[in-house]
């Protein structure tokens, strides 16, 4: 190869500057030094992580397992590093993460790294919930691995995982996340973590998947005994059974734990979503009034809001053009049936426009896309989205569209009084957050020794909703005053039902799309300790 | 899409690496952050850097790096890279970019000018550790015998002085007698203000390798994760330790473990220093240090039965008011146990910049080069004659030490300053006087990667330089090990290395005969060689660049009397280059570098701390590391996505719980933080390894340094960053 410098000079005189700024640009380096370091056909790393790898590939029942030693991890992110150089990943991007559990033992206190990737769980979380199949789980390794070129862009495996692996690319429309090296462990080398830690403190072993589910799901529910079992302070191991061994010799159990404080941040509003949602479930309630009351213009508004609903959820993919395979997962996704549910809907709702005693139908059809919608969202194992919550907040939307619409079309006040008591209810559920932060702040005054303990995910969402979503809940809570109380006590007095009876309808949907608005950025995601990014 | 992501066979022993990034051949270079020296394989695609790999077969990293050499690529991508050279218009105030020939003839014009208005004492230049071997040397000579001037300084001064003048007191030259291999041989481990664990985490490695499942003392006020690794902690009030390490002296003694034949062979004044360290008893160090009589004879009793006691020291001890007697006191516990010179012993400063080692041999700033004396007839004819230079161009005075130099820009004195790859306005003490300190100076040049620096902002002058990996020369590792940086990538724009700048200075200033010699980076690493013979650090035994990386990397002493032996006493006359032994120590023989080859015993009564704590600051931080992703003023390690990703963005103070709870504050709360030179605010982060009534903040956030104005050594001039009274407020209470 024949260096030459790219380097022109600007006039035809050379200056001892032109030289310089020529010599600059050879990498003399390549053409003089590299040669001599020769091909070597076995990684020369071999040696070092021979014995950090299983030399078989697993038995039947069996699957591969990062093995993390938290005591050899003196927490210097190598391994993230190594992972984004070695598998190519674009600049933003990383599929390891380091946090930190801080234990205090007596006068002695301890942190605790936490390297954490992909768990590649026994029931994977994003593989159940994923519409378009684009999780598969290796039959022999066990390895959860995401086939990018099926994947639609919808982030809802974001949602599904309990620790939050898959990350989304802005860039590709698509997300990402480990293979843990399936491609090197096929060929005897390491994955790039194993090979890159100086401590060796991540290791691949292989587990039996009946000996996880054993562990993580044979106690009644969630409990820190369970928790501990996987790591303390981390997700329920029982939503997804992770494969991920963490071992150390100190003993959590009877220590204070301090989980690092980060600042609460708000999470992705997913916008298109939040109008889905909100869209899908007026059109529900107003498709319920038009079958009760017959009135043409509630299904046409049903019909309306239907559509734009379900428009506005094409926005929220990074690759739409494959969304047509969103049906696909049916057998496992939440989220492919609400697409189901939703694709048989509104062609029922269309219909009902033509034939009127199609609505019926078509209303009980919505019903169950409503429950369809809660599932989706309940089965991330989020607090903040439990099921009985989700279910309230989802379907109290689709009454208060049914009893504005009554409201209206009937000119019976009662349905007025009946939404007044539907959004009551509705914030006192929506409330209890914050009242679970207030509760925590007292505890912490009234305690003498201030064990400065973490806050639950609730908790987290409580002091959100008081700091940096407070002007959100307020618009919520004051518009429902107004649409809720106030508007229907003047069309009460006044009789003027349009005026009054519009701006409510009006208040009610603002303080709604604020409380959707709130479902989606108030949530705290279960996360590994330390959050690490 | 999936493709994308798919495997090959890389070949150069790498492995598997993705298709587009299988290099076509690699090219070896030594790391440019820290001073451990580890080595990297840059992947080479198109005849640029795409990649890299830690180097398997290099006796220092053994394949392995933190994030920072990882990630060693990212800093020259960045979008602020400077690319052109830019000068600051009189009339508008802004800087414009002009041509090389404009920014140079105005450095020379200004600086020359300046210097015949107000004397050679009226500019300073202040350096770095970051740069390689060869160009501080250039930098060095240039300034001093080229341009006249007199004042210089680097920012080694903050980080590895001490070390520089304990050594060189105690040792008769600037000489730390260990190699790595050490880390694996010692049965007893002592770490006093280091935390190597996360400032040096390819060195931890070596630690935990160790095979004889070893005692490792920590010394820290703070539960580092190096404490956490440590079997034993030994958490000592900030800034007591030379009471301590005496009381570990008077204890060893009192307990008959001084190695009698070893201390009266090869050191001088024991007897005295007994004497002296006999009142510092176990009650008197539990009264001052806060270190129980227990946790101190325990630690005294592994001392004394270990078999290869090792004593390892780095900031906590440079960065402190006594730090010169303190490193001191490290070097006589290891003299009075005859701990020195066999594997697995030795007083072993670890060092911080991947070049300190080269700045203290060769930056001809305190001395000139390889540890002479500018006082010194003899040395200024010995370095005139080395170079062919006149004798009167060497000066005959010292220069002043950095912080002389700020305050003389307080004073007026210092009018012109040329800043080369350091970040004065973020890692000098008392950051808003710095700031306003580099406004006033009549010309300020600044020489970096980036024009966005705290620095560079207020340049007049600022001269565009190619970074780590766009240029060659060699760096000293802490182990005294030589090892090679190559261009693997082509600078952006008109930045140019620090090595042609200096070439183009030297021609604009009328001295291109003088520097007729100093064509290449290789060339200059000949008159290195010169510089060394015959000296403690010779290296005349080393071909050039070629035979440091087929070693490699070679550690200093290597002379040209040791190679001869070496070739003779090969079986057969081989191909390859004289290889010596890779891992090498210090004073095997017993013989210092002192006129009569002994070590000296060196002490002093220990001071209280000026600026100490008291009702109205009754909390002292401590600042230090805070992550393996960050490196010092962060100017590098903030231009990579995934260091960025690696630590807390914004700054945060560390606060015990207890501290947190009696003030009111919620952890994750901003907190007001007041020193006597400043005040902040940011996050707090409860955390019980720092003692209550102590706060830590990582050094890498601008934040930090607004509180610290720090007090010096009296030997080293060493600023002390690990104590500075402070008083914490909830917001509320503070607006």
């Amino acid at each position: 190869m024949k260096v030459t410098s790219p380097y022109k000079p600007a006039s035809d005189v050379f200056t001892s500057i032109d030289r310089v700024l020529s010599e600059q640009q050879v990498l003399s380096a390549v053409e003089r030094f590299s040669a001599w370091h020769g091909p070597h056909h076995r990684p020369l790393l071999e040696p070092r992580y021979r014995s950090l790898i299983p030399l078989t590939a697993p038995a039947k029942g069996e699957q591969y397992a990062f093995d993390v030693d938290l005591d050899k991890c003196s927490g210097c992110k190598a391994c993230v590093s190594a992972c984004h150089s070695l598998n190519g990943l674009d600049e933003e991007e990383t599929w390891r993460s380091v946090g930190f559990l801080e234990t205090v033992s007596g006068d002695e206190a301890r942190r605790q790294f936490v390297t954490t990737a992909c768990h590649h769980c026994a029931d994977p979380g994003c593989l159940n919930g994923c519409p378009v199949l684009a999780y598969e789980k290796d039959d022999i390794t066990g390895i959860v691995r995401h086939l990018d070129d099926q994947c639609m862009g919808c982030s809802y495996c974001l949602m599904t995982c309990a620790y939050e692996v898959p990350r989304y690319s802005k860039k590709r429309g698509i997300v990402r996340k480990c293979d843990m090296c399936h491609g090197r462990l096929a060929d005897g080398e390491a994955p790039a973590c194993v090979q890159s830690c100086p401590n060796e403190a991540i290791r691949i072993t292989t587990v039996r998947q009946d000996a996880l589910l054993e562990r993580y799901r044979s106690g009644a529910g969630r409990s820190e005994e369970t928790v501990n079992a996987f790591l303390a302070h981390s997700p329920d191991p029982g939503i997804t059974v992770p494969s991920t061994q963490y071992r150390s010799a100190w003993p959590t159990a009877d220590q204070r734990t301090l989980p690092p404080q980060e600042t609460v941040k708000p999470a992705e509003p997913h916008t298109p979503l939040a109008i889905l949602l909100l869209l899908t479930q007026f059109s529900v309630g107003l498709q319920i009034a038009g079958a009760l009351n017959g009135s043409r213009e509630c299904l046409e508004m049903s019909l309306a809001l239907g559509m734009l609903g379900l428009i506005s959820g094409f926005f929220h993919l990074g690759q739409p053009r494959r969304a047509w395979r969103a049906f696909l997962g049916w057998r496992r996704s939440w989220f492919s049936r609400e697409v189901i549910g939703f694709g048989l809907y509104i062609p029922l709702a269309a219909l009902s426009l033509v034939i009127p005693k199609v609505a019926g139908l078509a209303a009980g059809v919505g019903m169950v896309c409503v429950a369809t919608s809660v599932m989706v969202y309940a089965v991330t194992g989020r607090r903040f989205w439990s099921l009985g919550a989700t279910a309230l907040r989802f379907y109290a939307t689709v009454s208060l569209a049914l009893c504005m619409g009554m409201w209206l079309v009937s000119a019976s006040h009662l349905w007025a009084l009946l939404a007044a008591l539907v959004l009551g209810v509705k914030l006192v559920v929506e409330l209890s957050p914050v009242r679970a932060m207030i509760s925590l702040t007292r505890s912490q005054e009234d305690s003498t020794k201030g064990t400065a303990t973490g806050m639950s995910e609730l908790q987290r969402t409580g002091r959100l909703l008081l700091s940096s979503l407070q002007r959100v809940l307020l618009v919520r809570c004051g518009s429902a005053l107004f649409g809720g109380m106030a508007f229907p006590a003047m069309a009460l007095l006044t009789g003027e039902l349009n005026v009054w009876g519009g701006s409510a309808a009006l208040c009610v949907a603002l303080s709604e799309a604020c409380e959707r608005s709130l479902f989606f950025v108030a949530v705290s995601p279960t996360t590994m300790p330390g959050g690490g990014r | 899409m999936t493709q994308e992501l798919a495997l090959n066979d890389a070949g150069f022993g790498l492995g598997k690496i993705p298709a587009r990034l299988v290099p076509q051949t690699t090219v070896r270079s030594v790391c440019g952050f820290c001073s451990t020296g580890c080595s990297l394989d840059v992947h080479m695609r198109d005849g640029a850097a795409v990649n890299l790999t830690p180097s398997v077969q290099y006796p220092v990293n053994l394949g392995m790096a933190c994030p920072k050499g990882w990630e060693a690529l990212a800093p020259l991508d960045a979008p602020d890279r400077a690319l052109a050279p830019s000068l600051r218009d009189r009339t508008t105030g802004l800087r414009r970019d002009v041509s090389w020939d404009e920014a140079l003839r105005s450095f020379v014009g200004r600086f020359r000018s300046l210097m015949e208005e107000h004397g050679p004492e009226s500019v300073a230049m202040l350096s770095t550790g970051q740069m390689t071997t060869e160009e501080m040397a250039f930098a060095g000579a240039l300034w001093k015998f080229g341009l006249g001037a007199l004042h210089c300084d680097s920012n080694t001064r903050q980080c590895m002085a001490t070390s520089h003048v304990a050594y060189k007191q105690s040792f008769g030259f600037d000489a730390p007698p260990y190699t790595y291999a050490d880390f694996e041989a010692s049965d007893v481990l002592v770490f006093v203000g280091s935390n190597l664990c996360i400032a040096h985490p390819i060195l931890w490695q070596r630690v935990l390798r160790n095979p004889h499942r070893p005692e490792i003392i920590v010394v820290d006020p703070r539960r580092t994760e190096t404490a956490m690794g440590a079997t034993q902690h030994l958490p000592l009030r900030p800034k007591s330790d030379l009471t301590l390490l005496y009381g570990i002296a008077a204890l060893l003694i009192q307990l008959e473990a001084v190695n009698a034949r070893f201390v009266a062979e090869h050191t001088t004044g024991f007897e005295d220093f007994a004497a002296f360290v006999k009142p510092f008893d176990p009650a008197r160090v539990e009264a001052e240090t806060g270190v129980t009589a227990t946790q101190l004879i325990r630690c005294v009793e592994s001392i004394r039965r270990g078999k290869a006691v090792s004593f390892w020291w780095t900031m906590g001890v440079n960065q402190g008011h006594e730090s010169t007697r303190t490193a001191q006191a490290l070097i006589n516990l290891a003299l009075m146990t005859g701990n020195i010179g066999r594997p697995g012993t030795g007083a072993n400063s670890v060092t911080g910049q991947c070049n300190a080692m080269g700045s203290r041999l060769f930056a001809n700033a305190t001395g000139l080069p390889a540890g002479r004396d500018f006082l010194k007839t003899q040395d200024r004819l010995e370095v005139s004659q080395l170079l062919g230079f006149p004798l009167s161009r060497i000066p005959e005075r010292n220069s002043w030490a950095y912080d002389q130099i700020v305050d003389g820009v307080e004073s007026g004195k210092i009018k012109g300053l040329w800043v080369i790859a350091t970040n004065t306005a973020h890692s000098w003490g008392g950051r808003d006087r710095v700031a306003r300190l580099l406004q006033k100076v009549e010309f300020l040049a600044v020489q970096d990667l980036y024009g966005t620096t705290d620095t560079a902002r207020h340049a007049d002058l600022l001269l565009p330089a190619a970074g780590w990996g766009e240029k060659e020369g060699t760096l000293i590792n802490s182990e005294r090990r030589i090892g090679v940086v190559r261009r693997v990538r082509r600078a952006p724009g008109q930045a140019l290395s620090d090595f042609n700048i200096f070439r183009l200075i030297a021609e604009y200033s009328g001295n291109d005969e003088l520097f007729r010699e100093w064509s290449s980076p290789e060339a200059v690493f000949q008159i290195l060689k010169r510089f060394s013979s015959g000296r403690p650090c010779d290296i005349t035994g080393i071909e050039g660049y070629r035979h440091l990386e087929a070693c490699g990397g070679i550690q200093w002493p290597f002379s040209a009397l040791d190679r001869a032996v070496l070739m003779e006493h090969r079986a057969m006359p081989l191909p390859e280059p004289a290889a010596p032994i890779p891992e090498r120590r210090l004073f095997e023989n017993g013989r210092f570098f002192t006129p009569d080859q002994r070590a000296r015993f060196l002490w002093e009564t220990p001071r209280p701390v000026p600026h100490g704590a008291d009702s109205e600051y009754p909390f002292i931080l401590l600042t230090g590391r805070g992550t393996s992703a960050q490196w010092h003023t962060n100017t590098r390690t903030e231009k990579s996505a995934v260091l960025r990703s690696l630590y807390p963005k914004e700054a945060y103070v560390e606060v015990h719980p207890d501290s947190l709870c009696r003030l009111g504050v919620t952890p994750g709360d901003e907190v007001e933080v007041q020193s006597r030179w400043g005040k902040i605010r940011c996050r707090c982060v409860a955390t019980a390894t720092v003692q209550p009534g102590q706060i830590f903040m990582p050094m890498h956030y601008a934040e930090t340094n607004v509180l610290t104005r720090p007090d010096y050594d009296a030997y080293s001039r060493q600023p002390s960053y690990k104590y500075c009274a402070v008083q914490l407020r909830p917001i509320a209470d503070a607006s």
